[in-house]
């Protein structure tokens, strides 16, 4: 490797410079969040059905094993730009404040105001050090997702969220062997920084007996920020191929580290309805520091691809992959107030942890798509369609992210110049409309200083109109998303 | 600028959304059928001024109808208290010949969720022929300190005694009929009030010429079918318990030295109609000393009769110039002010004094009553503070219509909110309500020139609230 490695000076001064660019980049301007679709323009292009594939950088996220194939060197950059469109119509309810006849209130339609998603790199070299049946890869990447969604304070999602910014940045390195070209194994180790979890939501505050529900708004209401960071959690990608025929490649890969993203994290409380400053405390003394946990799945991917010939050539190649994430290791999203102390209008009363009902479930992806080289090693078509199944119950749809049934489909192509590939893929990414009664939601308004203990059936201090509950559901409405998603990458190999 | 249209995804979405189904997907969670069904609104055939609405509902649920006389229904009746699947309000308060809008909206507690109906309307029918004519003028008077005083935002509830027939109605502030029952029958309607659960207007219905089928009917708010309780003999007024039990006035005739002495006893029918004598005027008075001024009419002439929650009753003797409290428990006169020698309480010296008490308002620390026979200005209102740890009933106010009316009979003062007394003039087919200084705040003149019988002042249709004891 060392005699490889002094015979292309060049090419390492290339890496580094690629390596320290997207990692500037990518702290600046990366996205992430809980992911939607695939990075890379080339399995973008194809929907994602990659892993049996992968002979471009983005292997080291979908199936590093797949860098044994690229026998070269082969610098790749590119960018998803994408269009997040959410929206939310919260049901109609009731606002108890009047007693007497409680007004009927509806709600209008809140849409994410922050939906245009410009820089969301993908920077990664990918060399075999002259090894034949080696391959090596560094990159950098935001993990294909929405990074920022954002509604107005006083819109209808107030009690689910407000804000949410999730930079994430994967900074990967792998390599993979094979054997002749029967079948091959790789690795990525993964480290995951996140340089901005950002999270916000309207709670009701009020420790007043019977008031640990407000439908509508309430006296106490708090606009609750949540600000932090976690530089260091690390992960894991193994994946294998192997050639069953000269037609017919299987594809195999997982990431088996089941990490939880632990931030260290600030709150800040503001009141909705005043000006009145809440002062946050620990034993007597000023503090505002609370911890956020977000579990991260483990992703299994398979695929079978089938590849045409004719002749020496490949005429096109389609690639069916089923993809198995288990998001059912997100239960909440949990905020420990550790012990905090929260005063405001003379009014001193215990911070409880929150916790944002989650209870997600595993889901299942089929993607299908495939090649098509119109014209030999200058023009090549692609597209794809895929299906995930919903990772929330309809009870606990949450407007932080798309978590209903996920439909898209791509089309993409390459043009090939010289050495140089531009690839590119136009993604349309739904959310099929969710309905949530309120009968059902089981997300409900954050209630921290809340009198009323489970089972909530305590008349003196759990508000009459919301017996049985802890609060008041804050997730029932009308949910619709989609994505327009556009990737253009540039692929240099030598 | 947002480069994407909504609509245009939507179309791009309902093209994989057509597969969608194929692949076994659910799209949400129905939402349940929470808007009110069968939601309609019928006049009611006796009342024209009273609508019913009903509705149903899939699960058991509260709620309540808005109404008004727009689209955006400003006015709402109460809150149902019980969670049902088939509901019913009553819609109070509405002008006759008018057009309302309503909507209903409802909760269902368990499943928290609310449902509101389309905005509908109904017509009420116009009043019927023979109703009164009234015209209510408000005044805008200003306090001590020069502040608008609040106006008057209270209803009465008043027979209007007509040569050939009685109607008992609701009247609002602005001098709206908007509440009546007719009583064609040829009996003497003296009083109403409201029933103890405040469903109903009850009002005496005295036969006298057949006192023995007297009786006081009972005609539900909702315009319902009215029933009645019989009470024999009875006299110029009745009380409301709180626990639904009537006291009615009614003649006590006995032998005294040899000369049979009509006076007054309080009974009380329980809600089975079981009656029991609680009090006599001869438990008080004694006809030698104190004979009073009745020629014909009986010796104590009872005309009133207040109840102080459960516990006591006023009681007003036009004959004998008094007005007495009396303990429920005991039939023993707490207290007995008037020119007459059974008195307790003393008038302070050069005070006013009532000669012919009419109806009135009393309780531990107030006195406001119609003094029938007045002074050179006629009928008044007399208002006093009474002491009864001095004995003394200290005048604190008094008031004359003007131009003058004198009153015959069944006149009355009753207290309105905060110092504010509404005035009966009975027969000068008037009612006033002056403040504490004496100003003028409303009034309401019967055009049609029917007399006025005894009234009940309160606030709100839904979930009564009176102003004075009942």
């Amino acid at each position: 490797m060392s005699s490889a490695l002094r015979a292309r000076p060049a090419r390492l001064l290339a890496l580094s410079a690629l390596l320290l660019s997207t990692g500037l980049a990518a702290t600046a301007q990366a996205d992430g969040g809980y992911y939607s679709g695939v990075k890379g323009a080339r399995a973008a292009g194809r929907a994602g059905a990659f892993t049996a594939k992968a002979d471009d950088v983005s292997a080291v996220g979908i199936n590093p094993a797949g860098l044994a194939n690229i026998g070269t060197t082969l610098i790749q950059v590119g960018n998803r730009f994408s269009y997040n469109e959410h929206t939310f119509t919260r049901n109609p309810t009731l606002d108890w404040r009047d007693t007497d006849s409680p007004p009927y209130v509806t709600f209008p339609q809140v849409k994410n105001s922050a939906p245009w998603q410009v820089l969301d790199p993908l920077v990664g070299v990918a060399t075999n050090f002259g090894l034949e049946n080696w391959g090596f890869a560094f990159a950098a990447y935001s993990p294909a997702g929405v990074a920022r969604e954002s509604y107005s304070q006083s819109g209808g999602q107030r009690y689910m969220m407000v804000r949410r910014n999730a930079q994430l940045i994967d900074y990967s390195v792998s390599a993979a062997w094979k054997f002749k070209d029967l079948f091959g194994v790789g690795a990525s180790l993964v480290w995951i920084a996140v340089p901005t979890l950002d999270y916000s939501l309207v709670v009701n505050a009020s420790p007043f007996a019977g008031q640990n529900a407000t439908g509508v708004q309430g006296e106490y209401d708090m606009y609750a920020s949540v600000h932090g960071h976690d530089y260091f959690t690390l992960n894991a990608i193994i994946g294998g191929w192997f050639k069953v025929a000269p037609f017919l490649e299987l594809g195999l890969s997982g990431q088996v580290i089941p990490s939880t993203i632990e931030t260290d994290s600030k709150i800040d409380i503001a009141p909705t309805n005043s000006n009145e400053p809440v002062k946050l405390s620990r034993n007597g003394k000023p503090a505002n520091d609370v911890g956020l946990s977000l579990a991260l799945p483990m992703t299994f991917r398979l695929g079978a691809r089938y590849i045409h010939n004719q002749g020496k050539r490949q005429l096109f190649d389609i690639e069916l992959d089923g993809v198995l994430e288990t998001w059912s290791r997100v239960k909440s999203f949990h905020l420990d107030a550790r012990d905090l102390t929260a005063e405001s209008a003379g009014e001193t009363v215990p911070f409880a942890d929150i916790d944002v009902q989650k209870q997600w479930r595993n889901t299942l992806g089929v993607h299908l798509g495939g090649d098509l080289n119109i014209l030999p090693d200058q023009l090549t078509a692609r597209g794809g369609v895929y299906y995930e199944t919903p990772v929330a119950k309809p009870a606990y749809a949450n407007i932080d992210f798309a978590d209903g049934a996920q439909l898209g489909f791509a089309l993409g192509g390459s043009v090939h110049v010289s050495k140089v590939e531009i690839a590119f893929a136009y993604e349309y990414r739904t959310q099929p409309t969710i309905r949530v009664s309120d009968a059902n939601a089981r997300v409900y308004q954050s209630a921290p200083a809340s009198r009323c203990p489970a089972p909530y059936t305590d008349s003196a201090n759990c508000n009459a109109n919301y017996i049985g509950r802890p609060s008041a559901p804050a997730n029932g409405g009308e949910y619709f998303a989609y994505s327009h998603i556009m990737s253009l990458d540039g692929l240099y190999r030598f | 600028m947002t480069r994407f249209r909504s609509g245009g995804s939507r179309r791009l979405g309902s093209l994989l959304l057509a597969v969608y189904p194929l692949l076994g997907g659910c799209a949400g969670d129905p939402l349940p059928s929470t808007a009110p069904g069968s939601v309609t609104a019928a006049v009611s055939p006796n009342i024209g001024t009273v609508v019913n609405v009903t509705w149903t509902t899939a699960t058991p649920t509260i709620g309540y109808v808005s109404y008004g006389t727009t689209p955006s229904v400003e006015l709402t009746a109460p809150l149902e208290e019980d969670a049902l699947t088939a509901h019913s309000q009553t819609l109070l308060g509405l002008a006759p010949d008018t057009t309302y809008y309503y909507r209903v909206t409802t909760w269902d507690t368990p499943n928290v969720t609310a449902g509101q109906s389309d905005v509908k309307s109904v017509r009420t029918a116009p009043l019927p022929a023979g109703a009164p004519e009234l015209t209510a003028r408000s005044f805008e008077v200003l306090d001590e300190d020069g502040e608008v005083e609040d106006p008057i935002e209270a209803f009465v509830l008043v027979p209007f005694v007509g040569k050939s027939a009685t109607t008992i109605g609701i009247v609002d502030p602005s001098g709206e009929l908007v509440w009546y029952h007719t009583e064609t029958r040829e009996r003497r309607v003296t009083r109403a009030r409201f029933s103890h659960d405040k469903s109903a207007v009850l009002y005496s219905a005295i036969s006298d010429d057949s006192p023995a089928d007297s009786e006081i009917v009972r005609v539900p708010l909702d315009g319902s079918a009215a029933t009645h309780v019989g009470v024999p003999n009875l006299g110029e007024d009745f009380a409301v318990l709180e626990d639904g039990t009537l006291a009615a006035l009614v003649p006590d005739t006995r032998t005294v030295s040899g000369q049979s002495v009509t006076g007054d006893s309080i009974v009380e029918v329980a809600p089975s109609g079981t009656q029991s004598e609680v009090f006599s005027t001869f438990d008080c008075f004694d006809p030698d000393t104190s004979p009073g001024d009745g020629e014909g009419d009986g010796w104590t002439g009872a005309n009133a009769l207040q109840v102080e929650g459960s516990t006591a009753y006023y009681l007003s003797l036009r004959n004998l110039s008094t007005i007495v409290k009396i303990s429920r428990d005991t039939g023993e006169c707490a207290w007995i002010l008037g020119d007459d020698a059974a008195g307790t309480l003393d008038f302070a010296d050069d005070d006013a004094r009532f000669t012919h008490p009419g109806s009135f308002y009393a309780d531990s620390g107030a006195l406001y009553v119609l003094d029938a026979d007045g002074d050179s200005r006629g009928s008044r209102m007399l208002a006093y503070d009474l002491d009864l740890d001095d004995e003394t009933a200290t005048q604190t106010g008094s008031y004359s219509a003007s131009p003058s009316i004198d009153v015959a009979s069944q006149g009355e003062a009753t207290l309105v909110l905060g110092h504010d007394v509404r005035i009966n003039w009975s027969n000068g087919s008037r009612m006033d309500v002056v403040d504490e200084l004496g100003q003028l705040k409303w009034t309401l003149d019967v055009e049609s020139g029917e007399r006025l019988g005894f009234h009940t002042s309160f606030r709100n249709l839904y979930g009564i609230r009176l102003e004075g004891n009942q």
